[in-house]
């Protein structure tokens, strides 16, 4: 993405934050000041705004270090991290219903064997590594990490 | 006072009390070198635990377990350019580009002392100067506190070295992240969308999580030719050279000492802005800016020594006038009321004992840094022993947690996915990330001062400049801006004589 | 259609466990909400009151925190829950939320089992403030409500200052021009007074007691029919101006709406068995905490009186 597009991004960002500042009520009667909850955040969206075309404008030239990683961004590179922000987005949606100790070996098992760790190695890291992590934070340190499933049988873990 | 120290140091002294401290120590230190747990969190999962403890014990508990977890914070960013806290985030790049260099033990080196040296410095003020000092913190109010803030936004300006657009958009949209949730001053939710997820804002801790810890998750996922194990197989003579590096570097860590003990004793700034003012102070004044960002061990010594510091001094408020000088000292001050021990000026006269044994406390914890750090340091090794593909998800599991904990809330979870994505997309898109840490962590301070400041003077702007204090803040915020430009009209004029 | 497997799988848990609620409970760990962060005044009471509520139902009951928006999300958690006892939560002042729109609580939406705690506001000025009583204090905000910087002493249409609003309606003082500043929390708020950037705070007593000690800051009056025992030397207001206003905060427990009324009992009768205690009564005296029992039904009558005065409050406020 060359930075004339990233500018006319920051462009749309900042109009939005703008236009939503702007929304914000005014100041409340009981307080006699003439700044809202709206001042703070319409200034900092007509900054992002302005600084946003400018870059649309100048398109500034980045000053490249060498660094080996960022060749070539090719589409297929976004698989694996897609797939681990899926996994952790699982884990928000359904970690309440589910309960820490079921889902999070599952996750953590998966992770493994995408990392092309060894099958066997990845079960046993996959299903100990959350079991000692939830002794460790929940039993010791008093954590409330969610049971789920596994309520009813809450007063024995 | 003699037998008020003797008694205080029995007190300290006692096989259960040091007992504590060694376990507190290495729950700190763990705390600490696991990216997204942080020290704050380590100490606030104290408080059950101390819960039936003696005062001396729980609070040197607490102490141990925060300076310790302010050192090991460096650890991952060392190794894995994933600060553990979010105080250590000011010099990741720094300490992270040594270790691509080949010298991991030199920054972890650094790192230990100037901590050590900080906490220390910071113990001797608290132990020397609490009440005069603290007398001049009460002075500070909001004019003093939004000044104070501008000050630390003007540094900031001086620490964006790529690009100065990027920089300010970044910044913009850290202290944008900052407005999110309930505006404590008008009490009016904003940008919520009427969740209540995330009606509390956007908290400093899931966010951190996500813009290192998560992103460096997704770039480790998104090499072609993943790295097996980390680039440094060694990490031998943590002390080796350090003496003649720390002389080197004396002025920073002096300047270091000072800024983060002041920093601290101010009620409200606290460890992580005296990392990142501290650090862009010694830029904008090293011989070698351009190094900051590249691997400086100046940098890293002045915001190393200046967090640590910070912890001590974070103290002096709170034990003289029960107002605490950050998150980590508000939870401490709870914990002593439990236990009946009340900070404030009587403090000295009922309870001088436990005074003298508390202050003992943050000379130990530090001293005992060095050993136990250097434990750590060895320790981490194994982390180098794991394969890179073992670790990244492992640690991922403890970001969940970390997030979660902070607040006991799963939004956070979400809250340090979604900026995940975006530390993800601005690293590979070249922005830095420093400024939008800064902005979170100043914007509400800059913010709530400005509009109490208002609301207390009827809109009066001479009300800034009224005070003696905010008046010198203000001029020397003022002349940070105007300077360039005085010196491009000197350069104008003096360059037809030459 | 997983997620229906998993509700299903909740609701049959849910259907059965309400069957056998009434005599088994509580049969795990029974998780209280408190509205605020480790190491503070709730989290202290809420830890003091769960260590004898484990002892009594025989089963743990953590403390967790969750202080996000002044104590709106630890509401929402332990409201939205299922009301089967296992998740009670801290029960405090509440209607400014929802009056000032930032949520939507209702007294209906809670269950209030007990209180048992109570804490007066107090009046503080600093200790050079031309206003050494309270009679003078308000004389001169009649005479120019505007010229008074008054904080909160945390967020504003809350526990500290809705008595002392409500007091300064009561002798005849032109409210809606009051000067009120919101603080993040008390101890910002008296470091505010301190430095000579407001003329009053208001707060509870124990809180300052560490600047008052150092000659700081002089507290008028405080909002009890009794003096605190803590400091016997404040006199009440009814003592400085012969007209009693009374207020301030109050914690107790709460749940669900809609909890069966056997499980409610169980936690009631440990409440008032708790506030019994010796090993409580003096951990509550120590840090100056008062004692103020009420059972469900009196618990449940005051919740709505807490929201018609607030309500009362603030509309004198904005003027309606």
């Amino acid at each position: 993405m060359t930075n004339r597009f990233l500018g006319l991004g920051f462009v749309a960002v900042g109009a939005v934050i703008l236009f939503l500042s702007l929304q914000l009520p005014q100041p409340m009667a009981a307080t006699r000041i003439a700044y809202g909850p709206g001042f703070f955040p319409t200034i900092l969206g007509a900054v992002v705004t302005i600084a946003g075309l400018l870059m649309a404008i100048i398109n500034p030239a980045d000053a490249f270090e060498e660094d080996e990683e960022h060749d070539a961004f090719a589409w297929r590179q976004y698989i694996r991290p897609a797939i681990v922000a899926a996994a952790a987005l699982v884990y928000i949606l359904f970690s309440t219903q589910l309960g820490f100790l079921i889902l999070a070996p599952i996750i953590l098992t998966m992770l493994l064997v995408m990392g092309r760790v060894v099958l066997w190695q990845a079960f046993l890291i996959g299903i100990a590594g959350p079991v000692i992590i939830y002794i460790l934070f929940a039993k010791l340190l008093l954590v409330p990490l969610p049971l789920g499933l596994l309520a009813p049988i809450g007063a024995y873990l | 006072m003699i037998e008020n120290i003797t008694a205080g140091l029995a007190l300290l002294f006692d096989p259960f009390v040091l007992l504590v401290m060694v376990a507190s120590a290495a729950f700190g230190l763990f705390m600490g070198a696991l990216p997204g747990l942080t020290a704050t969190m380590a100490v606030a999962l104290l408080v059950p635990v101390t819960f039936y403890m003696d005062p001396v014990p729980a609070v040197a508990a607490m102490v141990t377990a925060s300076a310790m977890a302010m050192f090991s914070g460096d650890i991952p960013s060392v190794l894995l350019r994933m600060p553990g806290t979010p105080a250590s985030a000011a010099y990741t790049n720094d300490a992270f580009s040594l270790t691509k260099k080949g010298q991991a033990h030199v920054a972890m080196g650094i790192c230990l002392l100037t901590s050590a040296i900080g906490g220390l410095f910071g113990a001797i003020v608290l132990a020397t100067l609490a009440p005069p000092l603290a007398s001049v913190a009460l002075r500070f109010s909001s004019y003093e506190y939004f000044w104070l803030c501008l000050l630390g936004l003007t540094t900031a300006a001086f620490m964006i070295s790529t690009s100065r657009l990027k920089g300010a958009i970044s910044l913009a949209l850290g202290l944008f992240t900052a407005t999110v949730g309930i505006d404590p001053v008008s009490g009016v939710p904003r940008f919520t969308f009427g969740s209540t997820a995330i009606i509390g804002g956007l908290s400093l801790v899931p966010v951190m999580i996500g813009l290192f810890a998560f992103a460096e998750i997704f770039r480790f996922y998104s090499r072609r030719n993943q790295p097996v194990k980390l680039e440094q197989n060694k990490i031998k003579g943590v002390f080796e050279g350090q003496a003649g590096i720390l002389w080197k570097e004396r002025r920073a860590i002096a300047q270091g000492n000072l800024l983060g003990t002041l920093l601290g004793i101010l009620p409200g700034a606290g460890a992580d802005i005296a990392a990142w003012i501290s650090y862009s102070v010694a830029k904008r004044f090293s011989r070698n800016p351009e190094e900051f960002g590249r691997g400086s061990k100046e940098g890293l010594a002045a915001a190393g020594a200046a967090n640590n510091a910070a912890v001590s001094g974070g103290f002096i408020p709170s034990l003289v006038f029960g107002i605490p000088g950050d998150a980590i000292a508000a939870i401490i001050i709870g914990v002593l009321f439990m236990k009946g021990v009340n900070p404030g000026p009587t403090i000295f006269l009922n309870n001088p004992s436990v005074v003298y044994a508390i202050v003992g406390t943050f000379f130990m914890a530090n001293i005992l840094m060095i050993p136990l750090g250097w434990v750590a340091i060895r320790l981490s090794r194994l982390m180098l022993s794991v394969r890179l593909n073992i670790l990244m998800p492992i640690i991922f599991i403890f970001c969940l947690i970390g997030a979660f904990a902070m607040e006991n809330s799963i939004a956070a979870v979400g809250v340090a996915l979604a900026f995940g994505v975006i530390g993800f997309a601005m690293e590979a898109n070249r922005f830095p990330l420093a400024p939008f840490v800064l902005g979170i962590v100043l914007g509400p301070l800059l913010e709530q001062n400005f509009l109490t400041s208002m609301m207390k003077s009827n809109g009066n702007l001479v009300a800034f400049f009224d005070r003696p204090i905010a008046a010198s803040l203000a001029a020397l915020t003022i002349l940070i801006w105007v300077w360039p430009l005085v010196n491009l009209f000197r350069a104008r004029r003096s360059a037809p004589q030459m | 259609m997983n997620k229906l497997l998993i509700s299903t799988l909740v609701a049959t848990g849910l259907i059965s466990s309400t069957a056998t609620q009434a005599q088994d409970w509580p049969t795990r760990p029974v998780q209280m909400v408190v509205v605020a962060g480790a190491g503070g005044g709730s989290d202290y009471t809420f830890r003091l009151l769960a260590a004898e509520l484990e002892a009594a139902l025989g089963q743990p009951v953590p403390v967790i925190n969750q202080a996000q928006a002044s104590g709106i999300v630890g509401y929402t958690t332990y409201t939205s829950a299922a009301p089967d006892g296992y998740t009670l939560g801290q029960l405090s002042p509440i209607a400014q939320f929802t009056l000032l729109g930032q949520a939507n609580f209702r007294p209906e939406n809670f269950t209030a089992i007990a209180q048992f705690n109570a804490d007066p506001s107090a009046i503080h000025v600093s200790a050079d403030s031309e206003y050494q009583d309270l009679g003078a204090l308000i004389a001169g905000i009649k005479a120019d409500p505007g010229s008074f910087n008054i904080s909160c002493g945390g967020t504003c249409n809350a526990s500290w200052d809705i008595p002392f609003v409500s007091m300064l309606l009561g002798e005849g003082v032109d409210v809606t021009k009051l000067n009120l500043i919101p603080a993040q929390g008390s101890a910002a708020a008296l470091q505010e007074l301190a430095s000579g950037g407001l003329d009053i705070v208001l707060c509870s007593v124990p809180e300052t007691t560490a600047l008052a000690d150092a000659g700081v800051v002089k507290t008028l009056a405080v909002m009890s029919d009794e003096r605190v025992a803590i400091n016997d030397s404040i006199p009440t207001v009814k003592e400085s101006i012969g007209t009693s206003y009374v207020g301030g905060t109050w914690r107790g427990v709460g749940g669900p709406a809609g909890m069966d009324p056997a499980v409610v009992a169980r936690i009631e009768e440990a409440v008032a068995a708790a506030v019994k205690k010796e090993s409580f009564v003096k951990g509550m005296r120590d840090r100056g905490f008062g004692i103020a029992y009420r059972n469900h039904e009196d618990f449940t009558r005051f919740l709505t009186e807490h929201f018609t005065e607030t309500e009362r409050v603030l509309n004198a406020m904005s003027g309606k």
